[in-house]
């Protein structure tokens, strides 16, 4: 749907603002769910005060945007809590995190934006196929054993866990190896998805690097293939297929549902652990983005049992860690913060460790971690399940 | 441009009184208070500048600035800007209080709450509820201000028996920058409380209210709490015309049977719309189906109360509902317990915008002149093509006169330029309409609804008041009174 068309549906939103908190019938408790709004306080910055910015722009009544509103559109998160609260309850009929990135995509197409660092990570991903900086050789620098190219499964490793939370990568190996499950990786062709570029407007590069990975993989023969990130597996799954206006030929797995069918197909036994209580922090990519929400929560259950306890805000209503859509790149102070009310949270729950399923989720709540220390320890699921294998 | 240096200036200003992150005069930051759903009859409009204070210091200093300047200012409570009332029609400063949001006292003993004006009824319901007590909730999003519904004298769930005020004490910063508090704040005693409004004289918490932020700005108010009933339930009786409604709706309310009496009537499209994907859609398509072309008529109530006297209430309300020829639909539990927790929690939902827009043309009328009411607003939207239509009545405590609160309401499209072309003839439409059929007057002080120059010497004086409080007419200017 193109930015223009949104115009006639920009009118149904009345400013109700249920878009920034939980559902509290729901949830018995009246809390904050919008991580922008709730930092920077103004109305620009809630969904309806985006939705106007948004109707202002595409009605020419702001033709050049200013710093300002570059900071509230690519500050935008895309987290979909605003949607999740908003698409049952009201009469707008559009999808908030589609329409503010067709914003951020227009916006840039126009030469406004993306914000430095958004920009500056794409420089990157344009060079050396990932977003940090690194060299495209190393991708692959994590691995401890050999592992094969290519095959009819192919775990896709993603940019933060090649370079960033490597630890994630190996777990998620040692899983799949120990399952007897024969699988290859993409080695040197694996690109970065393009995820932190459509979630910052910059969709024509995207494009570029899904052509290439779906190339990739269909000349590696992948029938399955299966992420660790909550961010590639979004990508692959939902946008994708709108990207190139086709329908994969492979089908796409995240670890935690694979790792959950691994378990009821008896290929992985996972020690029972007992005394070690655990909480989940449901990935916006994973779970509001692709409504996977009960396979992470299974796994967990599986290995600590009554151990596993909710946060308040879980599932659809859930809290954004605040790293995502290139935030954590361009708004370091607010990502570490919204993470910090995740921890905070996770507190609450008495929570020895606080789980996640997406590598960036992790690094955002870590190094949130670092900063407060609360004592907690911020772990993919992955990890915990292979530190638990029989 | 000597307006533009006139704002930049003011701006400085501001941010020496509230500190640079608080003020904006970006445009990202002002449209966003530019519109709201009242976009057809109030045109939209950017304020100038956007403050956001947090102390009645904060206010009295930006007051006496724009009183000295003679710059307009919009104050907005929690951010729901709706029919126009916040729309900065003249330019000025946008007053956001949503950082004054705090709960300053819930007294369980007084049954009182006192609280700051961007305080919402899901924060204080969440509050409150820890005690015995209850707070009387509007049928409006959760988020609304307490103390902005409250001022404009919002429509209550339990209205009927509870009424609609429910304010005792306020404290404002007049448009001089001055601060005055109503009530037994100003008696001349050691510790003065807020809890007595009736003392020293007039109950001037009343001039305040339903003025739009055109009087002043509220900086906290003290509202009344009742207690929360042993017992709760709903009920939803249908009816086979909107007169058989009327008798048992005036006796239920008489007798103080229910606490909620709202009569109500769906044509089969609205009632499609209104309960797509909630609790009560099953329901409705049953019905839908079973009226045809018939609107469904029903009334909701809810029976309230310690246990005993809950019983008793529920064995007269269902004799009266028996004689007058209603049926008592059976509810499913999860719509029971939906439609408890609208009652008592607040609502999570605006169903009501379920089409997109959402026209009402609220007023106070005669109970026993409802169906007729009904009547006139019904055929005029179908006349203009919009078959949407819900009309609700509610007897509203106290009942002397047969106060009821009433809205025609239209399930419409304002994004179709072509709807919206219509309904603002339909708007003036029925306005004319119900005051040939005779009511009492309009819900609230909305601009291009109410007008104080056809209210004879009461608009005068009226208007006098206003221009004795705001002699530079800087609060909230294009609204009620002045036009």
């Amino acid at each position: 749907m193109k930015l223009k068309d949104y115009l006639k549906e920009l009118y149904h939103c009345f400013h109700c603002h249920l878009c920034n908190v939980g559902n509290w019938h729901e949830l018995d408790e009246w809390v904050s769910i919008c991580p922008t709004y709730a930092y920077f306080g103004f109305e620009s910055f809630s969904a309806a005060g985006k939705i106007e910015i948004g109707r202002a722009f595409i009605q020419g009544k702001i033709k050049k945007p200013s710093s300002r509103m570059l900071q509230i559109i690519f500050g935008d998160l895309g987290c979909g809590a605003c949607h999740s609260q908003c698409k049952d309850l009201t009469g707008l009929n559009i999808d908030h995190v589609e329409f503010f990135e067709e914003l951020k995509t227009k916006l840039v197409e126009e030469g406004y934006g993306p914000l430095p660092k958004q920009a500056d990570y794409a420089r990157s991903i344009q060079r050396n196929h990932n977003p940090y900086w690194e060299k495209h050789e190393k991708r692959t620098s994590w691995l401890n054993s050999r592992i094969p190219k290519g095959g009819k499964i192919v775990y896709f490793v993603g940019c933060t866990s090649s370079y960033r939370t490597q630890e994630i990568a190996r777990a998620t190996v040692e899983i799949l190896s120990a399952s007897g499950v024969e699988f290859g990786i993409m080695d040197g062709e694996e690109w970065c998805c393009g995820s932190p570029l459509l979630r910052t407007g910059q969709r024509k590069l995207a494009r570029d690097l899904a052509k290439h990975n779906l190339r990739a993989l269909k000349d590696a023969g992948a029938e399955k293939v299966i992420f660790s990130c909550a961010g590639c597996y979004k990508t692959f799954k939902k946008d994708y297929p709108k990207l190139l206006g086709r329908t994969l030929d492979f089908e796409v797995l995240h670890t935690s549902e694979y790792f959950w069918n691994l378990i009821k197909e008896k290929k992985l036994r996972p020690r029972r652990e007992e005394g070690i209580k655990v909480t989940y922090h449901d990935p916006c990519h994973l779970g509001r983005g692709t409504g996977l929400y009960d396979p992470p929560r299974q796994v967990l259950r599986e290995i600590f049992g009554r151990y596993f306890v909710e946060m308040k805000r879980t599932k659809e209503n859930a809290w954004c860690c605040g790293a995502g859509s290139g935030v954590k790149a361009a708004l370091p102070d607010f990502a570490i913060w919204s993470a910090t009310q995740r921890l905070e949270e996770a507190e609450k729950t008495g929570a020895n460790i606080l789980a996640s399923t997406c590598p960036f989720c992790k690094r955002n709540l870590e190094d949130a971690e670092k900063k407060v220390k609360k004592g907690m320890e911020v772990r993919d699921l992955s990890e915990l399940l292979s530190e638990r294998l029989t | 441009m000597k307006r533009k240096g006139k704002m930049r200036r003011i701006e400085k200003l501001l941010i020496d009184i509230v500190g640079q992150e608080h003020v904006s005069s970006d445009v990202s930051d002002l449209v966003a208070y530019e519109r709201d759903d009242q976009f057809f009859l109030i045109p939209p409009h950017r304020p100038d500048v956007v403050v956001r204070p947090s102390t009645k210091e904060e206010i009295q200093a930006i007051l006496r600035l724009a009183n000295k300047y003679r710059v307009p200012v919009v104050p907005l409570a929690s951010g729901i800007n709706r029919k126009g009332l916040c729309i900065p029609s003249k330019g000025g400063i946008m007053l956001d209080l949503r950082r004054m949001n705090r709960i300053l006292e819930i007294n369980e003993e007084m049954m009182t709450a006192t609280i700051e004006p961007a305080v919402s009824f899901g924060q204080l319901v969440n509050e409150v509820r820890k005690t015995g007590l209850r707070v009387i909730t509007p049928w409006a999003p959760s988020t609304a201000s307490v103390l902005a519904n409250y001022m404009l004298r919002g429509i209550y769930g339990p209205a009927t028996r509870y009424g609609t005020d429910h304010l005792i004490s306020i404290e404002v910063v007049l448009p001089n920058g001055d601060l005055l508090q109503t009530g037994s704040l100003n008696t001349p005693t050691t510790n003065p409380k807020p809890y007595c409004n009736i003392v020293n004289g007039p109950d001037l918490c009343k001039l305040f209210q339903a003025n739009p932020g055109t009087f002043g700005v509220l900086t906290k108010g003290t509202i009344r709490l009742y207690p929360m009933p042993e017992v709760m339930k709903p009920f939803m009786v249908a009816y086979p015309n909107y007169e058989s409604m009327v008798k048992p709706a005036i006796e239920l309310t008489i007798k103080d049977v229910v606490e909620a009496c709202w009569t109500m009537t769906f044509t089969p499209s609205s009632l499609r719309t209104l309960t797509k994907g909630s609790h009560l859609e099953s329901v409705s398509v049953q019905l839908a189906e079973a009226m045809g072309s018939e609107d469904f008529l029903t009334m909701w109530l809810y029976v309230a109360g310690e246990r005993e006297r809950a019983e008793k209430d529920e064995e007269i309300m269902r004799k009266i509902v028996a004689e007058s020829g209603g049926t008592i639909l059976p509810l499913p539990p999860e719509s029971e317990e939906e439609m408890i927790k609208d009652e008592i929690w607040e609502r999570t939902s605006v169903r009501g915008w379920k089409k997109g827009n959402l026209y009402g043309c609220s007023f106070y009328g005669v109970m026993k002149l409802a169906p007729t009411y009904y009547r006139v607003c019904r055929k005029l939207s179908f006349k203009y093509g919009f078959d949407e239509f819900h009309y609700e009545a509610v007897p509203v405590a106290p009942f002397h006169g047969q106060l009821s609160y009433n809205d025609p309401c239209i399930l419409w499209d304002a994004g179709d330029p072509e709807q919206v072309r219509k309904m603002k003839k339909l708007h003036r439409e029925i306005m004319k309409a119900l005051l040939r059929t005779g009511i009492y007057g309009w819900f609230r002080p909305f601009p291009g609804v109410v007008d104080a120059s056809e209210l004879g010497k009461y608009g005068e004086l009226w208007i006098a008041v206003k221009k004795l409080i705001d002699p530079n007419n800087i609060m909230n200017p294009g609204k009620p009174p002045l036009s």
